[in-house]
Parts: C-alpha cells; structure tokens; sequence
C-alpha cells in the first residue's frame, strides 16, 4: 500500500465511486431524502478541506463513512422533530455499518436490482420510481388519474417490496446466502 | 416470529414516509435487538439508494419505454404551426391560461425542443420522421439506420451519430448511446453525459467518441481532445481520460487502456469469443511501393479507371486455431471505414462497391507485408463470403460482414488460420483528378477500432 497522500484527481474518482455507497449509508442514519442530500452537500465539502488527513486512496471509503457520519449526527437535531427519527442507540448501531457486505456482493446486489427493475413492466416502474420525481409527483397521478393518494402508495409499497424480494432471489440464485435463511 | 417479509414491509413504508406511529416504534425496536433486521434496513437503504439514482438517471427512459415513443424530429412547419397556438400569445384571457396552464406544461414537455440536426449524411432513420438538415429533435428514442447524422444540442454540444446506431435522447446534456458509434463534441456549454448500458461518459469541454456493439453490452470510449471522466455503474469505478486515453466499459468492469493495450488477441465475450487481428494486416499496391503511399493505420482500397492505375487491396489475417467449427454456430466481421484523407470523393461514381474473399488457395497463406501485388493472395485465391456498398459521401462507419456463406467459409477454415481479402470493385470515374481511396482501420488506427471477428459458439460461456 502506498504511503503517498491521494491527488485531486484521485479523490475525485475515490468520491465518485464511493459516493452511492455514502448516499445509502447516510439514507440509513437519516430520516429523508432531503436530510441526506445536505448532508452529502457538507460531507463532501469537509472532505475536500480534510484530504490532507486521508493517508491512501484505498481507504477513502472507511475514511469518508467516519465524516458522513458526524455529519449525519450534527443533522439529527435539525430533524430532532422528524416523527422518523431513531433514538441514538439505534443511530449507532446503524451508524456501526456492520451488517454492510463487502464490495463484491455489493455489486451483485446492484446487478440484481437492475435485472429485479427489468422484470417490473413499464407502468409498474414508472410507479416504484414516482417517489422520487420531485415533491408532490405521487400527489399529481394521484389527482390526475383520479385515485387517493394512499392508495397509490400502498401500491408503491407492494411493489417496493415485490423488488426486495426479488433481490433477495437474485442474490440466493447466485449464491450469496440471505440472513434470514 | 416475524420474518423476513413482515420486517420488509415496515421497512418499505418507513421509506416511503407512510409508517403509523406504532409501526415505527415496532421497527426500532427490531432494529435495537436484531442484527438480521438492521442488515436487512441496510440492504432496503441500498435499494433505496439504487432507485432514486436510477429515477434521476432515467429521468425519461421510463416514460419512452411504457408509451414506446419514439423521439420526433420536429419540422420548422409543424413547430411553428405548435408557437403559433393561441395560449402562447402574449394577450392571451388570464383566466384561460390559468385553466389551461396544465395542458400546455404537458405539451410543452413533450414537444420541448432538446437540439437540431445541424448535418445529415444520407441518414436514414427507422422511424419516418424528418431528416433535413434544421429540423428539431424533441427527447425519446432515434434509430438511425444508415449515414451519418449531427445534432447540436441547446446545452452546446455536438453529437454526431454513425449507422447503425439507437440512442435515447433523455435531455439537451444527456443522452443514452443503446448502439452504434457516436462523438460527442462541446467546445463550449454545459458539461455532456453519454449513458451507457453499464455506466457513463462525462465532459465538460472536448471531444471523444464511444462505440457501443449491437447488444451495447460493451462500449468503447476513446478521448480526441480535453478530458472525459468514464465510470462504472455497478462497480463504481472511475477514471478520466486525457487525450488519446481509452477505455472500455462492460458488465464487469471498466478496463482502462493500459490493461486494453495488454489485452489478448483473444477475448472473451458471452456466447464466444472476439478476436483481433494481432497485426495480422497488409495493404498491397499496384506499383509495389506500399512504403510511400500507404500507412500503418490505413487498410486501403482502390481501383483505378486505367490499365496498371495503381490499385491497392487489403488483407487481414485471425488465428482460428482455438476455434472448434462444430461449435461455431454464428460469425461476424466487423471494420471501421475510416477517412484516408487522400483523393476526391466527387471522381468516385455515386455509390461504390466492395467485395470480400476468403483466401482458399493454401499457397498463398503465408502473406506478408513484403509480399509483391502479383504474390500477395488476391481475389482468384479466394472465394467471396461478402459484400457491401458505401456512398461517395460516406467515409466513417461500422460495416458488418456475416450470413450462411461467411459462417460456412469460417466453419471449413476452424482451427487453422483465416484470410480475407478486400477489394473496392468499382472504379474511379472517368476525368481529371484522383479518386478518393477508400481506408478501413488497422488495429494502430488512433481513433477507430481494427478489424475484430466475433464468433458465437455453442455451449460457450
């Protein structure tokens, strides 16, 4: 392992391709979207200030996850209010990250949502991804085809679970064992 | 107990922000004491993750695919007529625009203007929309199935398309190359996006070109100038590429070019195996001086109109030895035309023919480079496995060659060596000038890809 302090460019590509890593481990601290965005926003701000403290490329992940989460903590009392909040404990616990798999069946696991999305027919997508088009876009079908909005999401929640499951058979097809088997 | 699917469904609806009070409080719980309940939250967190980037990502792939429209290349007329409806007036009744505020977003989504075709090179598209040059492309899916096409986007930059090729244009900075050959080119605008199946392209200024095969399973990515950052999706890596970087993005990785340079002349492919040349190439000329008017990156063909005119024909040599025939089920040849930069165009007839043998005569296996124009394997040594025409006006492009009487040629010659000899049948036209020599790429062309021979075997994973 190389003792020399990564460039720009190479946090650049450390960060990008860590980046959907961090977004889901802050997505699991935090209790919306709207919380993780900023604070990716001032994670990576401080990252880019603190590069001097990361020693190699290879430990960018471990290494960006302590800043996203200290982050993620300092946000906690924005959203003290939010009903979806955990308590600390449970933020630690999560924040723990041990129960993350390793790269590998990482990337098996974003190889079977792909394939699991692939599956779903064309109305069924566009629905499991409404909820993340913008404020309001389940309101909009909801009135512009004349359903309830919670009706909608119960679908939206059916079909949310229909993909984990079928993540959860892609990923047992291949071999990588589920935690509830 | 509750299992897997109970603690999944708290989950979902606490994502979603559509969990009771009791529920939550029952999920924390779950989460405080167990461990398969927090990796389970985890893995949920990473789905979570997974469909909000693939929501931005397909921002409009959704909604092309479920309606299955195609992208419409807009006519000045038809626009106009569309600038000319009377919501858009200025004096328009305020109450009626209010009213109809809803319909007008919809159509103006529709219809939004994301680029124009600034240049169209015999483009024909699959779909029968308007190809003249100046005609507006709205977002969805473009099939171009011969020519060459270019579209300014409004973002500032330029993308030019090579037959066979289907993209899906997402927005004015952001477009999905499916198949085909494209260069994208900004000299100055907003940074561009070229989506593949397995990643992406992004530039702010420069120029690069990607060529993605029929199944768009693998895309090759080439710098011409500036720097273009290349990234994986399922893997996440990444890499920018300066001038004359390459790099390729398949479903396992992404390959940078030093470890494309180190590649093997053999490469593995689902269902076969893709093989490359290995320098096996030759261009022979007339007047045996191939030193002086022809280059190593340069495959050459031409026909004079006049006796001993200084013709040139090409050769290019694969190893089948590893190639067993009874497994060989489907075969192609792939090359790039490339432009030579030497002679006229307007001397060639309109359409120019080419034909491609395949060396039978076992005297003439041993070619070389040094091989003098009466030794080298010409077209009597040959029998001919293919075909193809190129207009005057064309001089890039992917040409495929395959079908029964090429698969059956490759099957007698499994595991020996293979030979194929092209030549351009069509001569200069008559006149002052010299005719445009044609050139395909050789494996040390800068910019395009050598010649590559694809075989589908059977049982072959």
């Amino acid at each position: 392992m190389s003792d020399e302090k990564p460039s720009e460019e190479q946090f650049l590509r450390g960060f990008l391709k860590s980046e959907e890593d961090l977004r889901s481990y802050a997505r699991a601290l935090l209790p919306t979207w709207e919380a993780v965005d900023e604070v990716m926003q001032e994670a990576s701000v401080v990252m880019w200030r603190k590069l001097d403290q990361l020693r190699n490329e290879s430990e960018f992940l471990p290494w960006a996850k302590v800043i996203v989460r200290f982050e993620s903590l300092k946000a906690r009392r924005t959203f003290a209010r939010d009903r979806h909040q955990f308590g600390d404990d449970v933020f630690d616990l999560l924040a723990a990250g041990d129960e993350i798999p390793d790269e590998e069946d990482l990337i098996q696991e974003r190889q079977a949502l792909k394939q699991c999305l692939g599956k779903l027919d064309p109305d069924q997508r566009e629905l499991v991804l409404l909820p993340y088009r913008g404020h309001g876009a389940v309101t909009d079908l909801a009135e512009s085809s004349g359903r309830t909005v919670n009706s909608l999401y119960k679908k939206i929640g059916r079909l949310r679970e229909k993909l984990s499951l079928c993540v959860d058979g892609e990923i047992s097809a291949s071999g990588m064992e589920g935690e509830f088997s | 107990m509750k299992g897997r699917e109970y603690w999944q469904k708290l989950i979902v609806s606490y994502q979603i922000g559509q969990i009771s009070d009791e529920n939550r409080a029952e999920l924390e719980e779950a989460l405080r004491t167990s461990r398969e309940v927090r990796s389970l939250f985890h893995r949920s967190c990473r789905i979570d993750s997974g469909l909000r980037r693939e929501a931005e990502k397909c921002d409009v792939d959704s909604t092309i695919i479920s309606q299955d429209q195609n992208a419409k290349v807009v006519p000045f007329s038809s626009r106009d007529a569309f600038q000319r409806r009377p919501f858009f007036r200025g004096g328009a009744v305020a109450v009626a625009v209010v009213l109809l505020s809803a319909v007008a977003w919809a159509i103006t989504t529709q219809y939004r203007i994301v680029g124009t075709l600034v240049s169209s090179e015999n483009a024909v598209w699959e779909t029968s929309v308007a190809t003249e040059t100046g005609s507006e492309l709205t977002r969805g899916v473009l099939r171009l199935t011969s020519g060459i096409a270019t579209v300014r986007f409004v973002s500032g930059a330029e993308l030019t398309l090579e037959a066979p090729a289907r993209i899906f244009v997402k927005s004015p900075r952001k477009v999905k190359l499916v198949s085909g050959t494209a260069v994208v080119k900004i000299v100055e605008g907003e940074a561009f996006t070229l989506e593949t199946e397995y990643g992406q392209a992004v530039v702010e200024v420069g120029e690069f070109f990607a060529s993605a095969g029929p199944d768009g399973r693998r895309c090759d990515f080439e710098t011409i100038s500036g720097t273009v950052q290349v990234s994986h999706d399922f893997t996440r890596e990444a890499i920018r590429l300066t001038e004359g970087g390459s790099a390729a993005l398949h479903a396992g990785k992404l390959e940078s070019s030093e470890e494309l340079e180190n590649q093997e002349q053999f490469e593995k492919i689902e269902g076969g195996l893709r093989i490359r040349t290995d320098g096996k190439v030759a261009t022979f000329i007339r007047n045996n001086r191939p030193y002086k008017w022809t280059r190593p990156e340069f495959l050459t063909l031409k026909k004079a109109n006049f006796p001993n005119g200084f013709d040139q024909r090409s050769v290019v040599g694969f190893d089948l030895s590893k190639v067993n025939s009874e497994k060989l089920e489907d075969a192609s040849l792939q090359v790039n035309l490339v432009p030579s930069g030497i002679g006229l165009a307007s001397r060639l007839p309109k359409v120019n023919r080419f034909a491609v043998y395949g060396l039978v005569n076992p005297e003439k296996e041993s070619w070389s480079q040094s091989d003098q124009w009466e030794d080298a394997p010409d077209i009597a040594d040959g029998a001919l496995v293919g075909s193809f025409e190129i207009p005057r006006t064309q001089q890039t492009g992917v040409i495929q060659i395959g079908g029964e009487e090429f698969v059956r040629f490759l099957k007698s010659r499994a595991g020996s060596t293979v030979t194929f000899i092209f030549v351009r049948e069509t001569a200069n036209d008559e006149g002052a000038g010299h005719g445009l020599v044609h050139a395909i790429a050789s494996d040390v062309h800068p910019d395009a890809a050598g010649p590559i021979l694809e075989l589908v075997l059977e049982d072959y994973y």
